[in-house]
């Protein structure tokens, strides 16, 4: 070893040294004594009041302790170096909205005083965790355990390990972060107060959420957590923006908490959570523009637990909701209750343990595809506190999937609650606390990117000899499995043929197959707006009926394999007037023959219906066929087709004097013959009021 | 005495006289083969290129003898291949007009292709193949506008014929192989390009062609053996350096890829395709910067490549440049790209 290497780690260690001390006499716990501020009496006197007025609140519950924190930091410009004020502002923001803050003064803390409080290396790990510190965090909560090993009789130990495991799996999580853009939704909605809990309509055209405003009904405070008490707001999405939020108003928004839960696909009605009888779930509808009275769900939903959120199922008939009742897994459980024949909610029914944990489930919401479930759970692998998760029901197995954490940048170390995603699935909603914020919770957006894709490469051949110019390819990437929604919404206006006045109207969805009515809904009476969600994998009969109008079916017959399409169709009702017609598109024929497939029986049945209820109207049955075909051949078709229905209302009890039938062949086209669709608008039986 | 001098001055005389009248006759004969004299030569020079040479012959040929439909047709042929293509459909019109040929018609096929007008051109070779229902290059050249039509199924029946009148023809059975590859019949596909290898092993595109085919039945390593093939034949044939590359990113050797890649563009500089190419290998390897440099030089050179906009847009959405990836999935969608429309719906 040289002389100079010698000289070198000397001053390495000199330095060292001075570092240490400098950082030892900058690290001492300096108590707010008079000693220690001999120059600052008054100024210590101030501090000195601030800090009992910040320690008065903190001998309340947790959620009053932000409120502590403007008193503490008093006294911490004064004094910044004393480790239980460090101590207690960390536990103060740990509390609040700005959980993160909390980090730097429980490690100040620590550092000037390891012995500070007994529970102190506990909030540095929780700090550290919440602030992603991931590897200080498991030192932390290691040392924990080594401290509480053969000491532990309240399961700290055991709480210890679960954190550690929640920040290996963060670790891992945000090192594969999912491909996602996340906007916030801008300040027509978000407020400096917080916002939160965003349900939304399928086609992501309306948005109903929850703030604590201090213009909030009735002006009251919580008294339990000094914040204004909850309303419910409800805006709309022009033009691919949101515009102004309104408060909902005084029939739904009470002077105590209201709550949104789940929006109904169509926003024709949605659920509410009220602080009553320990938290109970409401409903309120809408006509035209005004939201009911809400009504509480009956006992099989709202018990003497509490009872949160909840979600509708795309049909409507079911509702997924959480409740703490007993009976369950173990806290907060996820739960199902479907309408029986009379309308009335039946019996709850857990989701059991693949989806609930003997920790708690919170935030239920059902996708539109009527599958797909999003919950946020303590007790499934989570990054920390609450994480989203998603599961799929399998129709074939019965059962869910084993829940799938959504991922980071959604899922944080925080609380991870109230997800609400659009039915094409490349949309979502909740609210966090970021940077980029207006005040406290925020309402943001989720659009989902998808995997990575792949370069797609190019190649060219001389395919033909005798040709200088190759023949250019494209290499056809692998597929990517992306994950999309795959269902159909349905959505447009119900005017009348007329007056083009917006009409309620009563739409009912056929499973065409099972010949069954499988959900009924009604558009908005003012607006006329209606919207229903059909999953792939069905032949649906669409049948939109009102009093003294002509009924009006639409058909879409769903292949299991076919991807999300927003079909926007308005429907013009026709009144019972001589000589009106409507095309009977749900009625089936076998290929090239005149045999009635059964698909067709609910068409028949709605069209018996309404020569029933008009005993006076006689109608003309009508068939027609493309021009495929020679032209007699297609008349025979059509004729023949005819009186396949003909046959079949008399079948029905309908007298033969009050119908006729005919066959057009293809002489009476709706549409081009040049088309696939042309001619397959030109296939079809009509039916024409004759008298009424 | 004075009968032998009169009969040996008859004899002298005559032979005179008939000296004479030869002489004219052969010169009248002479003036009538000029024609053919230069006709012939117009043959040679033609066959050595001299496409300027033969038109002068064929001219004086034609202006000694109008009617001369041999020339006339050579001298359509000729225009033809000096690109004068409204005096070759003249010449070739005025054939038809008194003598209909096959290549007459062969020629106006040909013609009409030059022009893009591929009805008339089918209707062209139709007549051809009336004149001569073996007319192999006819079937051949029809196969081919089926092939350049998309229509592969009229275009293997068409050179299924041109390679029954003509066994020999390696071009026939490259096409046939290569229009049932578009069918993706690739087994059958194979034994065309085999029958072709047979015939003649050294065209370069043959060789690739079987690697392109083999890279579509997802044997990258036979793929590669055909495109090495292809490149001892032509060291110069970036082409097949290209699906080289392309067979190597994949069956995942991505370094392979590059080299090939790098190789091609060296050979030619302006290959807007390569530097796609190797931006894909690129991505695979994590060089994300280094792809987009890539996907930025295809596009300098061909600012109408609408899949470099597409895969620019790729990698700057894998680097989470969201709003960049959306601008070039837009481009890419202005230039045509139709999976463009898809990637943009996550665009607002």
């Amino acid at each position: 070893m040289n002389a100079i290497v010698k000289s070198k780690i000397m001053k390495g260690i000199i330095i060292t040294l001075l570092i240490f001390a400098c950082f030892k006499s900058f690290a001492q716990d300096v108590e707010f004594s008079k000693e220690n501020f001999k120059d600052k009496k008054d100024e210590l006197k101030i501090a000195k009041n601030e800090m009992e007025l910040g320690d008065e609140i903190m001998e309340k519950e947790a959620v009053f302790y932000k409120n502590a924190i403007s008193h503490y930091l008093i006294a911490f410009k004064l004094n910044p170096n004393n480790a239980l004020l460090n101590f207690k502002l960390g536990k103060c923001y740990f509390h609040s909205s700005f959980r993160s803050k909390c980090t730097s003064f429980f490690e100040k803390a620590y550092q000037l005083n390891p012995e500070v409080d007994p529970e102190i290396l506990y909030y540095l790990g929780m700090g550290y965790h919440l602030d992603m510190q991931f590897d200080k965090a498991i030192q932390s909560f290691n040392t924990m355990i080594t401290l509480f090993k053969g000491k532990d009789k309240t399961g700290i130990v055991d709480e210890m390990k679960k954190y550690i495991r929640q920040c290996e799996y963060a670790k891992e999580k945000v090192k594969n972060p999912v491909r996602v853009k996340i906007d916030n939704v801008g300040g027509d909605i978000n407020s400096q107060y917080p916002d939160y809990s965003p349900v939304i309509t399928a086609d992501e055209s309306e948005m109903i959420f929850t703030s604590r405003r201090p213009e909030t009904t009735g002006g009251g405070l919580d008294p339990f957590m000094n914040e204004p008490f909850e309303d419910m707001y409800i805006a709309d999405r022009i033009n691919n923006k949101w515009g102004k939020a309104r408060n909902m108003g005084t029939t739904v928004n009470t002077e105590g908490h209201d709550s949104n839960c789940g929006l109904s696909a169509d926003g024709q009605k949605f659920l509410i959570y009220k602080d009553v009888n320990h938290g109970d779930v409401f409903e309120s509808v809408l006509t035209g523009t005004a939201w009911s009275t809400p009504e509480r769900l009956n006992k099989n939903i709202n018990t003497d637990g509490h009872e949160s959120s909840s979600s509708y199922t795309p049909d409507g008939n079911t509702i997924y909701f959480v409740s703490d009742k007993e009976g369950g897994l173990g806290g907060r459980d996820i739960y199902t209750s479907t309408k029986t024949l009379k309308g009335k909610w039946g019996e709850a029914i857990n989701l059991g343990p693949v989806i609930n944990t003997t920790e708690d489930e919170e935030g239920i919401f059902v996708h539109p595809d009527g599958k797909t479930i999003y919950f946020s759970s303590k007790g499934h692998q989570s990054m920390g506190g609450y994480d989203v998760f998603k599961s799929i029901f399998n129709d074939s197995l019965k059962s869910w999937s084993k829940p799938e954490n959504i991922g980071y940048p959604i899922n944080t170390t925080d609380e991870d609650v109230f997800f609400s995603v659009s039915a094409s699935g490349k949309h979502a909603y909740y609210s966090s606390v970021r940077a980029d914020g207006f005040g406290e919770k925020d309402i943001y957006r989720v659009t989902f990117f998808g995997p990575v894709k792949s370069v797609i490469l190019n190649t060219e051949d001389n395919l033909i000899a005798s040709h200088n110019e190759p023949v250019k390819e494209k290499v056809k990437p692998s597929r990517i499995d992306i994950k999309e929604a795959q269902l159909t919404l349905l959505k447009g206006v119900i005017l009348d043929d007329k007056t083009n006045k917006p009409l309620e109207a009563t739409i009912e969805i056929i499973d065409n197959e099972r010949n069954e009515v499988i959900a009924s809904f009604t558009s908005n009476s003012v607006t006329g707006r209606y919207l229903v969600s059909m999953p792939a994998g069905k032949n649906y009969g669409i049948s939109v009926k009102k009093e003294n109008y002509l009924f009006h079916s639409e058909n879409f017959d769903l292949a299991s394999t076919a991807e999300y399409q927003e079909v926007q169709k308005d429907i013009k009702l026709k009144n019972i007037a001589v000589g009106q017609s409507i095309v009977l598109k749900n009625i089936f024929f076998d290929f090239n023959k005149s045999t009635l497939r059964k698909e067709s029986e609910n068409e028949i049945t709605q069209l018996t219906k309404l020569l029933t209820d008009i005993p006076s109207m006689k109608i003309e049955i009508s068939g027609h066929t493309d021009s495929y075909g020679s032209d007699s051949y297609n008349k025979t078709l059509s004729h023949q087709r005819a009186k396949s229905v003909y046959d079949r209302l008399i079948q029905n009890g309908i007298k033969a004097d009050r119908l006729t039938f005919m066959g057009f062949g293809e002489e009476k086209p709706i549409d081009t013959n040049e088309t696939d669709t042309g001619r397959q608008m030109n296939r079809r039986t009509e039916f024409k009021v004759t008298a009424k | 005495m004075n009968y032998l001098f009169i009969f040996f001055s008859l004899i002298i005389t005559s032979v005179s006289f008939a000296q004479t009248d030869s002489i004219v006759k052969a010169k009248i004969l002479d003036d009538q083969q000029e024609p053919d004299r230069l006709y012939n030569q117009s043959i040679d020079k033609y066959g050595k290129n001299d496409y300027e040479g033969a038109l002068i012959d064929l001219n004086q040929a034609i202006t000694l003898r109008a009617t001369f439909q041999e020339a006339l047709l050579q001298r359509g042929i000729v225009y033809y291949q000096l690109n004068k293509y409204s005096e070759a459909v003249n010449d070739f019109e005025s054939v038809n007009k008194t003598a209909p040929k096959q290549e007459s018609f062969y020629f106006l096929g040909q013609i009409s292709e030059k022009r893009n007008e591929k009805t008339s051109a089918l209707s062209y070779y139709n007549q051809a193949i009336a004149i001569n229902k073996m007319y192999s290059s006819a079937y051949y050249s029809k196969g081919v506008l089926f092939f350049e039509m998309g229509d592969f199924q009229q275009a293997i029946q068409q050179l299924d014929s041109a390679i029954l009148y003509k066994p020999e023809d390696v071009f026939a059975y490259n096409d046939r192989g290569s229009a049932k590859m578009s069918l993706n019949l690739l087994d059958e596909a194979m034994v065309d390009y085999t029958n072709a290898l047979k015939i003649n092993a050294d065209f370069a595109w043959l060789h690739n062609n079987i690697g392109s085919l083999k890279r579509k039945k997802g044997d990258y390593k036979g793929a590669i053996a055909a495109y090495d093939n292809a490149i001892s034949k032509k060291q110069d044939y970036f082409l097949a350096y290209n699906n080289r590359g392309t067979a190597k990113h994949e069956s995942g050797d991505y370094k392979g890829a590059i080299a090939d890649f790098t190789k091609a563009v060296e050979i030619k500089s302006d290959y807007a395709f390569a530097f796609n190419n190797r931006a894909g290998s690129k991505q695979k390897l994590n060089d994300l910067t280094g792809a987009i440099l890539d996907c930025d030089k295809a596009i300098q050179l061909d600012p109408t490549y609408g899949l470099a906009y597409l895969n620019r847009g790729i990698l700057k959405d894998a680097q989470q440049d969201y709003k960049g990836a959306c601008v070039d999935w837009n481009k890419a969608k202005q230039l045509g790209i139709d999976l463009a429309v898809k990637y943009l719906e996550v665009c607002e």
